[in-house]
């Protein structure tokens, strides 16, 4: 991944970023029914609490569906074009599923299922965004 | 058969004219003129002066002309304007907004259009023009750009990619829409890909943008701008063309989270929480519907759509648009302009202004016309949790 755009972090969104930076995965989940939510928000919108907890997850997970781009339309992409997007379901959670980047891999050899693991690219100094590669790759 | 129709619109507004701009890829105009021009042609076509319409209804888009301009720029002096955010459902819902309003009596007559230079002006997708922000539209953008994630074409490839493992949808599937759509803009010389026949194996070999979406799955980048009249039955009864009954409206109707790639199913779209109200004010039924402008900002969108509108079961969306029978002389003719993919990307208005002139039987005498057709559909997509569509009725 060489092209990136910096996300605006908001206060509901920080802690995703911040747990990003010490290279862990953290989601969002309910204080109250214990649900994990994605993206982030204030309230609980299955049980109405308030209170959440950021929690730490494994970061296994699997292909829930992909698209291999190939015009890039942002030019800080061209230089990566074919490239892999992908939501990830991440086991542990529910049913969560984040976008995300896959690295590591041919677009050719992606499939729907694949097993992947999170990593992280540390893409500025200020920033870094979760990818993933394929669980065969698991160091 | 179109019915008595139920509901609070009861069947007590209508369609009165529709109006468009020509298309281009570089009007050399501004929204203004090019608004002006499409409200124009409209209230000539339903015999209104500007000074009988107070209502003004567009969408907020930042790359328009709003109501109180166009309003001042054609001499009306309105009593109601909005602009709304709705993407791909604005058409009905500005539609159903402008009934409403009326019903309220805060209006009378509503002028509901598009207008844009979406080519020449500011390009949808392309995050590179700074007055476009993915961010704008989705609160959860920062989670998608970062990773080049950005563009509509990329964001719905996601979901056909998704129904393709579930359901065996295929590329040829997808290109039958693409096709339908090209053979009716050959049908109708205003549009832009007029004159330009599409085969299968053109389909095929068109360069991959978002795999699994080709060029040819994607709509047109066009300027323009389109509009229509919403007016009271008996009001346009006394106009110039012949009104079409609104026999059900839904404005902008959304799924139970806005982050759509999180839902359940990801393979369905809002238009499943649309149908059974639209069809329930009006009485009707899928197998009711003589013809259909379905959004098609792709070609996957129409599929989806069929299914989700219950032409189709869940997941046969592919089969059923196979053997012409979402073309012109098929079962369920849609997008019979063209489409956006064929005709111009309005953001759905001329796939409303094609089904009033259908309704209307204007293309009588020529391949175009729908025979018979006394009830359309006309859907909304913007984006794949929110949706909004309108049950038409040819007045009787």
């Amino acid at each position: 991944m060489s092209g990136f755009l910096p996300p605006a972090i908001t206060a509901d969104t920080a802690p995703y970023w911040e747990a990003a930076r010490r290279h862990e995965l953290r989601l969002q989940r309910c204080g109250g029914c214990r649900a994990f939510r994605f993206y982030p928000g204030p309230v609980c919108p299955r049980c109405g609490e308030e209170a959440a907890e950021w929690e730490r997850v494994s970061g296994g997970g699997e292909v829930y569906s992909y698209v291999i781009v190939h015009r890039a339309t942002h030019p800080v992409f061209a230089a990566d074009v074919p490239y892999v997007v992908a939501l990830v379901e991440i086991s542990g959670t529910g049913g969560i599923r984040i976008p995300s980047r896959l690295v590591g891999v041919t677009p050719d050899e992606v499939r729907i299922g694949m097993a992947v693991d999170v990593d992280f690219e540390d893409v500025t100094p200020d920033c870094t965004v979760p990818v993933f590669r394929l669980a065969r790759d698991r160091a | 058969m179109t019915g008595q129709a139920a509901g609070f619109l009861g069947a007590r507004y209508a369609i009165a004219g529709v109006g468009e701009t020509d298309w281009s890829r570089d009007s050399g105009r501004t929204p203004l003129t090019l608004a002006v021009q499409a409200a124009r042609a409209a209230l000539a076509d339903a015999g209104l002066a500007p000074a009988e319409v107070d209502g003004f209804l567009s969408y907020a888009e930042s790359d328009s002309a709003d109501g109180l301009h166009v309003a001042s720029a054609l001499g009306a002096r309105p009593t109601y304007t909005a602009e709304i955010v709705g993407g791909g459902s604005s058409a009905e819902f500005l539609v159903a907004t402008a009934a409403a309003a009326i019903q309220a009596g805060l209006c009378s007559s509503v002028l509901c259009y598009r207008s844009m230079n979406g080519r020449s002006g500011r390009r949808f997708g392309h995050q590179e023009q700074g007055d476009w922000s993915l961010e704008s539209i989705y609160p959860f953008a920062s989670f998608l750009m970062p990773y080049g994630w950005t563009s509509p074409a990329q964001l719905y490839a996601m979901i056909a990619r998704r129904h393709m493992h579930q359901y065996g949808t295929t590329a040829e599937q997808l290109g039958q829409v693409a096709l339908a759509c090209r053979a009716h803009a050959n049908l109708n010389p205003r549009a832009l890909m007029s004159g330009r026949p599409l085969t299968m194996a053109d389909y095929l070999a068109s360069p991959m943008i978002a795999d699994p979406f080709r060029l040819y799955d994607c709509c047109l980048e066009t300027d323009g701008a389109a509009a229509c009249l919403v007016t009271s039955r008996e009001r346009a009864r006394d106009g110039r063309a012949r009104p079409v009954t609104i026999l059900g409206a839904v404005g902008r109707s959304g799924a139970e989270s806005v982050y759509h790639w999180g839902l359940p199913d990801i393979t369905a779209a809002a238009g499943q929480h649309v149908a059974p109200t639209v069809f329930g004010m009006a009485g009707l039924s899928p197998r009711d519907v003589d013809v259909a402008g379905i959004y098609d900002c792709f070609t996957f969108t129409v599929v989806i759509q069929l299914e989700d509108y219950g032409f189709c079961k869940k997941g046969e969306g592919g089969p059923f648009v196979e053997g012409g029978r979402i073309a012109l002389g098929g079962e369920l003719p849609c997008n019979t302009a063209g489409g956006q993919l064929s005709e111009a990307y309005t953001h759905g208005m001329n796939n409303l202004t094609e089904v009033v002139r259908q309704l209307r039987g204007d293309h009588a005498g020529s391949e175009r016309q729908v025979p018979g057709a006394e009830v359309g559909l006309v859907t909304g997509w913007g984006g794949p949790e929110v949706a909004g569509a309108l049950l038409l009725g040819r007045a009787g």
